[in-house]
Formats: structure tokens, C-alpha cells, sequence
């Protein structure tokens, strides 16, 4: 059986309450450690505040969390009138005289850097500042002299432009590079009556240790912490579903109500599956030439998508023939000969210049999109629409659908596959038939916008008896 | 007096003395190291190349386990070194840093890379798995453009949804390694529409005396009172029929019934051809616009129809029970025939009312 580590806590609390005892009398009696300097006051209400308190040298290398180029607003009120300032910063105290640790030892400001400390033109308090007071700086990797052009203190050239007595003062020093380790530094501020960093005698300011003669003084406690990164996926989103049924009677299921998450929507749902047949009569519906039959499903897209999504259509007809066709066009009709010949041929002879009539008894076959509004279960989030394009829109402003198709076999635009809004009804990618637009007609994210994709056919006289069949999908393709 | 008071092993209350065994200390160690683990990673995550913009995957057919094309387009934003591109499909997440699931059914082992622009010379890896299409090639270096690919024989999921693609960019040519660069794209599968129509076959068949239009709903009449026969002059009457059908191989009109009788007193038919003879018993007609006399009209209409020989030419008129008197080999648009009736009576011909009735028949051979 091994031995159990034995912790004292008792001797650790006696231990903690020495070191507390100390750490008071150390914070509670910064006198007795000062130089000796019976004039001196100290600085009042000072303080300085950084605008990014994240240590240098992490993995963000700019901006905010990546403490560089950092402003340091330096605020007091003085007591004595100055004529130039020095700022030292330090690891291990902000005790005016006393050792400094900076670049090396435990503690250090290792990864500071404040050389290139640059003095604002007009401060926000007081007469630090570049312009009008002529104040200009000089710094170094830990410290920031500051001077007028005040010679000779109070009495001198330029008095006007020191920091006056018992005034506030609040500049800004900017492109300085924080610490890269965390935690506590400090800033040791001591304010001169001459412009020398002296008070016009030789004891002029040589070191964090050897500050000389100074007129007020102060350290201030400043910090490095961690940054709080914060980070939230969002992951790339498509939706898109066909329907038989109406959005409206969207209902059930988990998902928000009215979208493709709906039980109604989907098969095996009664009338869910998007299934058509075109005809009139009863009990067999058919087909002739004394009407336009048409039939009607509808689909619905969602997605996050920064460049919006393309729906596009395709025939399974895709290499039928038909009396009249233009050369290199075939497909996109009806076919009773399993897409041989398509004796319902597209619309307008698949043309790509428009939505256009069917005439009953003129055989046609053709697709209408209309952007959708349920009557009913429409989602409370509901964004944008896809809308059809010029083809299949039958620019009916409010009605839908409206009364023309089309069924584009013509469009081929660059080359072969046609990719994209390249192709037709029978290529190998489809007919683009609708754009997703968040608003207007810029291409862009939708939230459950919903198409009524109404089809149509009709008979001739010479139109051959027999069963015609087509499938049609519909390809929805973000653009992330 | 004794002082101090000794801590009994065990005692609720110990002091400030707790003893804790190796394993509780342990225990401890390994927590401490998973927090600082979990805070490091949470401080400093994988870091990754530049996200691929404008990125789609189109598909040539997005119904349930189909074979499909598939077209990936990205665009290539940075310099770097690419010697392979991996093209993975997940059901669960598009975030490269999630374990990926397959989707259910899909199947890219069999692809085949039918195209690629922009950045070429890959070939499918034989490392490619069936939900991820590794395309390797000699590493070279990119410039900033568009690339695409395009894959054949992708097998597509079994069920409707919702799934997504990562890609990632890699310097090695095996897609180990850390990417290079990297974006991922939301696909989506649904039904197709099944369409159907049924086009019946049908024939479109009417008589009248008159039809005015190319409808037989016009049609009017049938009964024509010739008035009376003569022995010097032809007497003349018409009547139309208007046919239309979608019968493959066309159709034929037949004509039946006697010639003009009163009882057992008949006006001879014309068995063949004859011009009209008036004075001499003559019953025949023709479909064809006549000058001797003025009689008739051409068929007329969109159709393409045609009379038989015997009743084709003007002029020549001829009755036989059962005769072909129309036809076409393809279906016929509306076409309307008239026909032209010539009745020639001798002056012996016996007085009575003399009658026919005649029947056309259109028979459509689908």
C-alpha cells in the first residue's frame, strides 16, 4: 500500500499571512523607499489607459487582441509646473528610484516596445501636445521622455506652453507594444520644472534609478490579460425540397411549420410526392386539342449561401425529336416512345425568347414559375425569393400562375457541359428556371421562399395516341 | 500538561492535516492538465489557409440513388503550392474540423473525372474512398483564378436531405498533411416530378348537307330533295363531310348504299367514270369542283387528304357500293371533302319518287 502525500495546510496559511504582512507594508509605504526629494508631490488622479490590454506576440498579430500598436492616454493633475515629463515603465514596481526590471530577469517587460511612441497633435486635457504647446517625444523599448521648448522653467522662454500647476493633463501616446507575458507592469511618471528632464540644476533624470531631480512623480499599475476570443460556426446551408402539396397545408413535424421540414411536405404524405397528369375528363383524364391542361407542383429553397442559389430545371427528354425542331435542339416535349420522338413538343419549339402562349390544339408542352405566397403557414422568417427567370416567367404581376411557358432547348452558352445558367432544359446541368434574391434582383441568401412551378400540354389533331411521360428534376446550387 | 492536539488517521475532523492517496493526487494532475489542455485549444485552434470563395456544386440530377454528374467550381484566391484537392461528402456537418458521416447510399468510387479548368493535370487518387474524391497530381503552384471539375458516375444518396461538401486544398499529393486552403458547400437531394399525359386515340367524323366550318358541331342537314328529274338537263346536289384523326397510319371513307330507286324502278349507276350524259340514266358523284355541270368543290382544309382516282377528277362522276372515296396514310388535321351528286334521267325513265340513302364510312387505322 503506498504512503499518502501529507499537504500541510497549516504551515501554508502561516506562510500566506507573512507574505500578506509584507505586501502591505510594501504598498502601504512607498515614502519610505522614495528618494529623498522634499518638494516633490505626487501626481493626482493619474492613470493611464491602454486601448488594447492584450499581451504582444500571440497568435493575432493586428488589431485589437494583438497588443500592438497600442494607445497609451496618460492622465494626472499636476502639482508643480513641468516643463518635461518621463515615463518608465517597469516590471517589478512602480516605486519612484527604485530598481527596474525590464528586458531581462524574472520579472521583465520582455516583447515591450514603446520606441515608437508617437505624441498626439492636441491632448484632450492640458498642454501635451504636439502643436501649439510644441511638446515632442523621444522614447525608447521601456521609457518616454517628453519635453516643451520651454527653456528655463517657469521664467523661461516659452512658459506658457508647460504643464501648469495643479492642472489636469490627459495625452495620448500612441504605436506603443505591450509586454508579451501576462499580468501586471508599471509606469513610473516623474515631471521636471526645466525641459532637460532636471529642475535646471545637473541632477538631471539618468535612470529608472537615478530619476534626478524631479518636481512630481507617481507610478501607476497597469495590466496585460488574456483576450476573450470569441468564435461561432455557422455552416453552409441548402434546403430544397418538391412538392405536390401546397405550402399553405404545409403542417407537422418537428421543423418549423410551413417549411420543407414539414411532414406534409414530403412523401409519403398524401399528395407529397410531385407527381402530374396533364389532361381533362373523367374517369381517365386525357389529353386532346380542345384544351390547355395544366398541373401544378411547388418547391421551396433556404439557404445561407453569399452568392445566392440557381434552381435549375432538366427533361429526361433530353435527345427527342419532333416535326419542326430546330437543328441541335431536340428534347424537352412529352414523349410516348421513350424519348424518341417528342410528338408534345416544348413550347415555341423550345426557343429561349420568352414565355409564350400555349394554344389549345397546337401541341405544347411548357413550365411557369411564379414566386409563391402561402395562404397560410407561412414561417415568421420567411426572407427573399426565388424568382423565375425571364423563360419560364409569364410576367403576370399579380396573378399565379400565370397563362405562359416556356421550355428552353436552345440556350448553350460557352462551352459544353454548360454549367451553371449555361445550358438548356436537355444539357447535361439544366435550364436555370429561378434565382434566389434576398431583396431586389441581387443574387443572395432565402429563407424558405417558396415557387409555383405550373406545367402545361396540350394535344393536336395529328398528335398520336398514346401515353406521354417526362421526368423532370429540379436542381437547386448554392454559391457559397 | 500536555499541549497540541494530534490528529487521529481518519477523524472528521483532522485539522488542517488531509492525507491524499497517490491516485487522488494523480487524478487531480490529469484534471488540471485536461483543463489546461481544453484552454489551450480553445485559445489556439488548427490553424487553416483562406476559405475558397465563390464555391458551388452543381448536380446533373438530384433525385435519390441516381447516377449523377457532378460539377465543383471554386475560386483560388491565393499563391501556394497544390499537389492534391480532396472533395468530401458528409451528412452531419460542413465544418472541416467535425468527424464526417457519409451519406447514406452515395457512393463516389466509381467517379470519373470527365473535366477540369483552371488548376489541371490531377487524376483521381487511387486513395479516393466512396464519400471522399481524392484528385492528385505533380505539385505545382496555383495563380489566382477559377478552377473546376467535373465528375461522372456519382452514385447519389439514398434518401432526400440536405448534405454537404468539404474541399480542401493540400501541397502533398496524398491530402495529408495541414490544407492549404479549404470551403465547404450545402447540396441538396429531392424528388423528381413525374409527368404524364395520356392522348387518347380519336376520330373526327361528320356528314352534313352543309358544314360550314371546321367544326361538327356546324354540321347541318340531311335530307336533300333533289326536286325533279330531267331528261335534258343533269340535276345536281351536294353534300360534305369533314374527317380529322391522329391514327398513325391514316384512315379511308367508304361510301355504301344503292342508286336511286323508286321501288323496282331504278336510275343506273355510274359503274365508271363518265361525264355526265344527260338523257341517259346516270346516278354518280365525284369530291371535286365541277364544270359540267357547275357542281362542288375541292376539299379544303389544313389536312392533307386526298379523293381516290375514281372520284378525283372533275367532271367524272361514278357510284359503287363499298367504293374508297377519301383517304390519307397520316393522321389528318381537318379536311372537309364535298360531295358532288349528278342525277341524268332518260325521257322513258318511269315517273315515281325515286330515293337513296347514302352512308360514309370512316375507318382509322391506329
Amino acid at each position: 500500500m503506498s504512503k499518502p502525500t501529507t499537504i500541510d495546510f497549516r504551515a501554508a496559511r502561516r506562510i500566506l499571512y507573512v507574505m500578506l504582512a509584507c505586501l502591505l507594508a510594501v504598498v502601504t509605504a512607498p515614502t519610505l523607499f522614495l528618494p529623498a526629494k522634499a518638494s516633490a508631490a505626487q501626481l493626482s488622479s493619474r492613470s493611464i489607459q491602454l486601448s488594447d490590454s492584450a499581451p504582444s506576440g500571440g497568435t493575432i498579430v493586428s488589431g485589437v487582441g494583438s497588443g500592438t500598436n497600442v494607445a497609451y492616454q496618460v492622465s494626472f493633475t499636476s502639482t508643480t509646473e513641468a516643463s518635461s515629463i518621463v515615463i518608465e515603465f517597469c516590471a517589478n514596481d512602480p516605486l519612484i528610484g527604485d530598481s527596474c526590471d525590464q528586458g531581462t530577469g524574472t520579472p521583465n517587460l520582455s516583447g515591450m516596445d514603446a520606441s515608437a511612441a508617437v505624441l498626439n497633435a492636441t491632448a484632450f486635457a492640458g498642454t501635451v501636445q504636439t502643436t501649439t504647446d510644441n511638446w515632442s517625444v523621444s522614447a525608447s523599448t521601456y521609457r518616454i521622455k517628453l519635453t516643451n521648448d520651454n527653456v528655463g522653467g517657469s521664467g523661461g522662454t516659452n512658459p506658457a506652453h508647460d504643464i501648469q500647476a495643479a492642472t489636469a493633463e490627459s495625452f495620448q501616446l500612441t504605436g506603443i507594444t505591450n509586454p508579451s507575458a501576462l499580468g501586471t507592469f508599471y509606469g513610473r511618471i516623474t515631471t521636471y520644472t526645466h525641459n532637460d528632464y532636471s529642475d535646471g540644476t545637473a541632477a538631471a533624470y539618468a535612470s529608472a534609478a537615478s530619476p534626478g531631480n524631479f518636481a512630481d512623480y507617481g507610478g501607476i499599475a497597469l495590466s496585460t490579460v488574456q483576450v476573450i476570443q470569441i468564435t461561432a460556426r455557422v455552416q453552409e446551408s441548402l434546403t430544397f425540397c418538391v412538392s405536390g402539396n401546397d405550402p399553405s397545408t404545409w403542417t407537422g413535424g418537428a421543423g418549423v411549420q410551413g417549411t420543407c421540414a414539414s411532414t406534409v411536405a414530403s412523401p409519403p404524405t398524401a399528395g407529397a410526392t410531385p407527381s402530374l397528369t396533364l389532361g381533362h375528363g373523367s374517369p381517365t383524364l386525357i389529353l386532346d386539342n380542345t384544351a390547355v391542361n395544366t398541373g401544378a407542383v411547388w418547391s421551396q429553397l433556404s439557404t445561407n449561401a453569399t452568392n445566392g442559389a440557381v434552381v435549375n430545371m432538366r427533361d429526361s427528354n433530353t435527345t427527342c425529336t419532333y416535326t419542326g425542331m430546330t437543328a441541335g435542339q431536340p428534347g424537352g416535349g412529352l414523349s410516348a416512345d421513350n424519348g424518341t420522338t417528342c410528338a408534345i413538343p416544348p413550347v415555341n419549339n423550345g426557343a429561349n425568347t420568352g414565355a409564350s402562349a400555349i394554344t389549345a390544339g397546337t401541341a405544347a408542352f411548357g413550365l411557369d414559375v411564379c414566386a409563391y405566397t402561402p395562404s397560410a403557414n407561412l414561417p415568421a422568417t420567411q426572407t427573399g425569393k426565388v424568382d423565375p427567370t425571364a423563360e419560364y416567367n409569364a410576367n403576370v404581376s399579380s396573378a399565379c400562375p400565370g397563362l405562359n411557358y416556356g421550355m428552353d432547348t436552345a440556350t448553350k452558352t460557352g462551352s459544353a457541359p454548360y454549367p451553371g445558367s449555361n445550358g438548356n432544359a436537355s444539357t447535361t446541368y439544366g435550364s436555370t428556371i429561378a434565382v434566389s434574391h434576398t431583396s431586389g434582383t441581387t443574387p443572395g441568401p432565402v429563407f424558405a421562399a417558396d415557387d409555383e412551378l405550373t406545367f402545361a400540354a396540350t394535344a393536336g389533331l395529328t398528335t398520336p395516341a398514346g401515353i406521354y411521360t417526362a421526368n423532370i428534376v429540379m436542381i437547386a446550387t448554392g454559391t457559397f | 500538561m500536555k499541549g497540541g492536539r494530534h490528529a487521529k488517521a481518519g477523524s472528521s475532523k483532522a485539522g488542517d492535516r488531509r492525507r491524499f492517496s497517490p491516485k487522488q493526487l494523480t487524478l487531480a494532475a490529469c484534471l488540471m492538465a485536461a483543463a489546461l489542455f481544453a484552454g489551450y485549444a480553445l485559445l489556439f485552434p488548427p490553424a487553416y489557409g483562406a476559405q475558397l470563395p465563390f464555391r458551388s456544386m452543381q448536380l446533373s440530377d438530384d433525385d435519390v440513388s441516381v447516377s449523377a454528374n457532378y460539377y465543383l467550381k471554386f475560386f483560388i484566391n491565393s499563391i501556394s503550392s497544390v499537389g492534391s484537392i480532396s472533395v468530401q461528402f458528409c451528412s452531419n456537418s460542413a465544418f472541416i474540423t467535425d468527424p464526417c458521416t457519409p451519406p447514406p447510399g452515395f457512393d463516389d468510387s466509381a467517379a470519373t473525372l470527365t473535366d477540369q479548368v483552371g488548376e489541371t493535370g490531377f487524376s483521381i487518387s487511387p486513395a479516393t474512398t466512396a464519400n471522399e474524391i481524392i484528385l492528385t497530381r505533380v505539385p505545382n503552384t496555383t495563380t489566382v483564378h477559377f478552377a473546376s471539375y467535373e465528375f461522372s458516375g456519382v452514385t447519389n444518396p439514398s434518401a432526400p436531405g440536405s448534405y454537404f461538401v468539404r474541399v480542401q486544398t493540400y501541397a502533398s499529393t496524398d491530402a495529408t498533411g495541414p490544407a492549404t486552403d479549404f470551403g465547404s458547400m450545402a447540396i441538396a437531394y429531392t424528388n423528381s416530378i413525374a409527368i404524364s399525359a395520356e392522348v387518347p386515340p380519336f376520330l373526327i367524323f361528320c356528314t352534313g348537307v352543309t358544314i360550314p366550318t371546321f367544326n361538327c358541331a356546324s354540321a347541318v342537314g340531311d335530307f336533300i330533295d333533289m326536286g325533279e328529274l330531267s331528261s335534258t338537263h343533269a340535276v345536281t346536289t351536294t353534300s360534305q363531310m369533314l374527317v380529322a384523326t391522329n391514327a398513325q397510319s391514316g384512315y379511308g371513307i367508304t361510301v355504301d348504299g344503292p342508286t336511286m330507286a323508286s321501288g323496282t324502278n331504278v336510275i343506273n349507276q355510274i359503274g365508271t367514270d363518265d361525264v355526265s350524259r344527260p338523257g341517259t340514266g346516270q346516278f354518280g358523284f365525284n369530291l371535286r369542283a365541277n364544270t359540267t355541270p357547275g357542281v362542288g368543290s375541292n376539299p379544303t382544309g389544313p389536312g392533307s387528304g386526298t379523293p381516290s382516282p375514281a372520284y378525283n377528277q372533275p367532271n367524272l362522276y361514278q357510284f359503287n357500293t363499298g367504293d374508297l372515296v377519301a383517304s390519307s396514310p397520316l393522321p389528318e388535321n381537318y379536311r372537309e371533302y364535298t360531295s358532288a351528286y349528278l342525277v341524268n334521267v332518260p325521257n322513258t325513265q318511269a315517273p315515281g319518287i325515286y330515293v337513296t340513302t347514302i352512308t360514309y364510312i370512316a375507318l382509322a387505322t391506329f
